[in-house]
């Protein structure tokens, strides 16, 4: 396997490029997925959901800085402004859901909210 | 090229600078301990809120009704991320990208009057 | 522009649907829903003619009727089309068997469900039509968003609250899932026209990609390449229910509206199967060398349709029983998948499943709207002698209910029957997967058949006799009509089919 924590340090000397960008981004998607699978509460679950798809936003624009593909084509660009419009749709529409959960249950928590099962 | 130890040379002084921060700020609060006089009282351990005596638990509820601006804000915020690449490019894209992004507008226009008509805009 | 017009069909409902829920509620709504249903009927019945057109131009001459800003990033060739014909057709009939729901039981933006199922519609078109990795994502985002607010539409009911914060955390978190893997196999190769991808990908097939400068060459074998599709298989399996990403099925399918969930069981289904067909059968699946997620899949399609038929027998709540069973229908459409050796069967095979599993999922579903407008209830003694009460209903629930289960003069059967048969073809000879699926239909026929068993032989305890609403009796009358209708016209249905997949090559 190419992947080695010695080589990521070894990179780690060396001028800010895509390798630095990439670690970051899984590391933010790391704690993303890790904050959406432990967090009882609804907001919490649904700010480490942000956090994953800023992870691949960063992904998307440094790929596209340092990637294969000519800059003039702004692909990777586009990728991450519709990413950033769905993030904030998606946040509407989850705000929405809780809030409306909230107003019947008085809570937030989504270990709480479990009517449905079988 | 560069190595890890290179990298980790330059960031020596940094190290330094922090060391040294932090050894003064220890030492000037360990100074102030020692030299002043203390007289512990149940008063002094509450929480400070301007001179009165704090009441009640200290998470309240804010105004649900902040939501709804702040998400349409959001939304047409957003949205106008779209136009701004657009309008850098208004020329070459001429009266074609004028009747899309006139579309665009459009539907975002539909929306807003949605809002309005479903109250959402009144302040209540 | 022409060829598009199944996409402008469904905007143009959608923003009309929202123009009238500013003036018109209940009532007002319901007449909304069948001028929508009229439309999408013309629009049907105009899209099957193109497609009769497209398919005699073939797809170099239909692809040169499109602006080429368009054609970029939208496939115009007779499969896509096929496709969203299908997507109006799903959009009718879902306006259909929501009318009375519109009318009646939704007290509050009645004209924003249609608006909503209309939107939803555009995604499913929007998916089939993609070229590029970003519409494609993008409309499958459409369909999921307006899923999640679908669900929670009774806002006073808490289980429906639930199943929407359901849906839409774990539809949510697999988006993001599925986004990582398409940065990253956007990052290593520098495209993301499906079209370069799938040349890209793979053994390297130079020649196809002169016109991209700077598109890189990648092995499917590059453990980054595998991270790329796995992450994006895991995606699509949240979104077609595959095991063991279907946790949130269920409960999602059990707490939302019934109509939402008819709607939800065949839309973004359909959109899930069509967004595989188009990444994984037809871009990721280099022509030499090995297919990486298809081991993988393999195993999760045979758990799949187990999974969801033998939990399905002990369900007594119908809506979490076709849940179930809905489950067990991807698992059948994925035996397709998986034998993408025998392409031009295996296609044909997952278009015909879907046409099936559409008309016989919306015929079951609309029986139970029918029932829960009524009584609002869906476990199975609501059922109890539902002959007397309505034989229409009791009657069409045996002939989806054998369709469902794949017996024989049903277009069920047939799409079950054209699935295996792409499994068992000499060039994938995956005949224990052929078998799972054939003991699974097996076991199927007894929990259908058992909702049947409660409404022919279990007295009820009321006996009056139901009045089934316009639209969901329509929409059960169109579904039967398919259902039966479609068995003699298969041979020719299959053969343009064979037809359409035959094309793909030219996409």
């Amino acid at each position: 396997m190419g992947f080695m924590l010695g080589d990521i340090l070894e990179s780690l000397g060396q001028p800010v490029g895509l390798r630095h960008c990439l670690v970051f981004a899984a590391l933010l998607f790391a704690v993303g997925l890790y904050g959406v699978l432990t967090r009882r509460n609804a907001i919490g679950i649904l700010m480490a959901l942000e956090l994953m798809l800023n992870a691949v936003n960063a992904n998307l624009v440094a790929f596209w800085r340092y990637g294969p593909g000519p800059r003039e084509a702004l692909n990777g660009q586009v990728f991450a402004v519709f990413v950033i419009t769905m993030a904030a749709a998606e946040a509407a529409v989850g705000l929405a859901i809780i809030l409306a959960l909230f107003r019947l249950r008085r809570t937030v928590n989504a270990d709480e909210v479990n009517l449905l099962k079988g | 090229m560069w190595t890890a130890s290179d990298f980790l040379r330059q960031y020596l002084a940094v190290l330094i600078v922090g060391v040294v921060g932090a050894g003064l700020v220890g030492l000037l609060l360990a100074g102030s301990h020692l030299l002043r006089p203390a007289r512990r009282q149940p008063e002094k351990h509450i929480t400070y809120e301007s001179g009165v005596d704090p009441v009640g638990s200290m998470w309240t509820q804010s105004q649900v009704r902040y939501y709804v601006f702040a998400l349409l804000f959001v939304m047409f915020d957003v949205e106008a991320v779209f136009i701004f690449p657009w309008a850098t490019r208004l020329e070459a894209y001429g009266l074609f990208g004028l009747i899309e992004m006139g579309i665009f507008v459009f539907i975002l226009l539909l929306g807003l009057i949605y809002a309005w008509r479903k109250g959402v805009l009144k302040w209540v | 522009m022409l060829f598009l017009f199944p996409e402008l069909i469904l905007c143009g409902l959608g923003l009309g649907a929202t123009v009238a829920a500013l003036f018109c509620r209940g009532r007002g709504a319901g007449r909304w829903a069948l001028y929508g249903f009229f439309v999408c009927l013309a629009g049907v019945v105009t899209g099957l003619c193109l497609l009769a057109y497209a398919i005699d131009l073939g797809p170099e001459a239909t692809g040169q009727l499109t602006p080429e800003f368009i054609a970029r990033t939208f496939a115009v060739d007779p499969l896509s089309l096929f496709f969203s014909t299908l997507a109006l057709a799903v959009c009718g009939l879902a306006m259909l068997f929501s009318m009375e729901f519109v009318e009646e039981v939704l007290e509050e933006h009645p004209a924003e469900f249609l608006a909503l199922i209309a939107f939803a519609s555009l995604g499913i078109a929007c998916v089939a039509r993609s070229r590029d990795l970003i519409t494609l994502f993008f409309s499958l985002e459409l369909v999921s968003i307006s899923g999640y607010l679908l669900s929670g539409m009774l806002r006073r009911e808490p289980r429906s609250l639930e199943a929407a914060l359901k849906y839409f955390l774990i539809g949510a978190v697999s988006s993001a899932i599925m986004l990582f893997g398409m940065s990253l196999i956007y990052g290593l190769t520098g495209a993301t026209d499906l079209r370069v991808l799938r040349d890209a990908v793979g053994e390297g097939h130079l020649h196809a990609v002169g016109q991209l400068a700077g598109v890189r060459m990648v092995s499917s074998q590059d453990p980054m390449v595998i991270t790329g599709i796995l992450c994006i298989v895991v995606g699509l399996g949240f979104k077609i229910a595959m095991v063991p990403f279907h946790m949130w099925c269920p409960d999602v399918y059990e707490g939302a509206p019934t109509p939402a969930t008819a709607f939800l069981s065949v839309g973004p289904k359909a959109a899930g199967f069509v967004a595989i067909v188009r990444l994984l059968m037809l871009t990721f699946a280099p022509s030499s060398g090995p297919v990486p997620w298809a081991q993988p899949v393999l195993w999760l399609c045979a758990l799949t349709m187990t999974l969801g038929n033998v939990v399905a027998c002990r369900q007594t709540n119908l809506k979490r029983m076709l849940a179930y069973s809905s489950i067990a229908h991807s698992g059948y459409i994925l035996i397709a998948v998986v034998s993408l050796g025998s392409a031009d069967l295996a296609l044909p095979a997952i278009v015909m499943y879907l046409i099936a599993y559409v008309l016989m999922n919306v015929g079951a579903f609309s029986v139970v709207i029918a029932l829960s407008n009524i009584e609002g209830r869906e476990d199975i003694h609501a059922y109890n002698g539902l002959s007397k009460r309505s034989p229409y209903l009791a009657y069409a629930w045996v002939i989806f209910a054998m369709s469902l289960a794949g017996v024989p003069p049903t277009a069920g059967f047939l799409g079950k029957l054209y699935v295996f048969m792409a499994a068992l073809d000499d060039r994938v000879r995956l005949y224990w997967l052929a078998v799972v699926g054939v003991a699974n239909a097996v076991i199927s026929v007894w929990y259908y058949f058992r909702v049947a068993r409660h409404m022919f032989f279990v007295e009820g305890v009321r006996t009056e006799p139901i009045r089934v609403g316009r639209g969901a009796g329509w929409a059960i009358g169109l579904s039967l009509a398919g259902t039966l209708v479609l068995v003699p016209l298969f041979p020719w249905l299959i053969s343009f089919a064979t037809s359409a997949a035959q094309v793909l090559g030219a996409w």
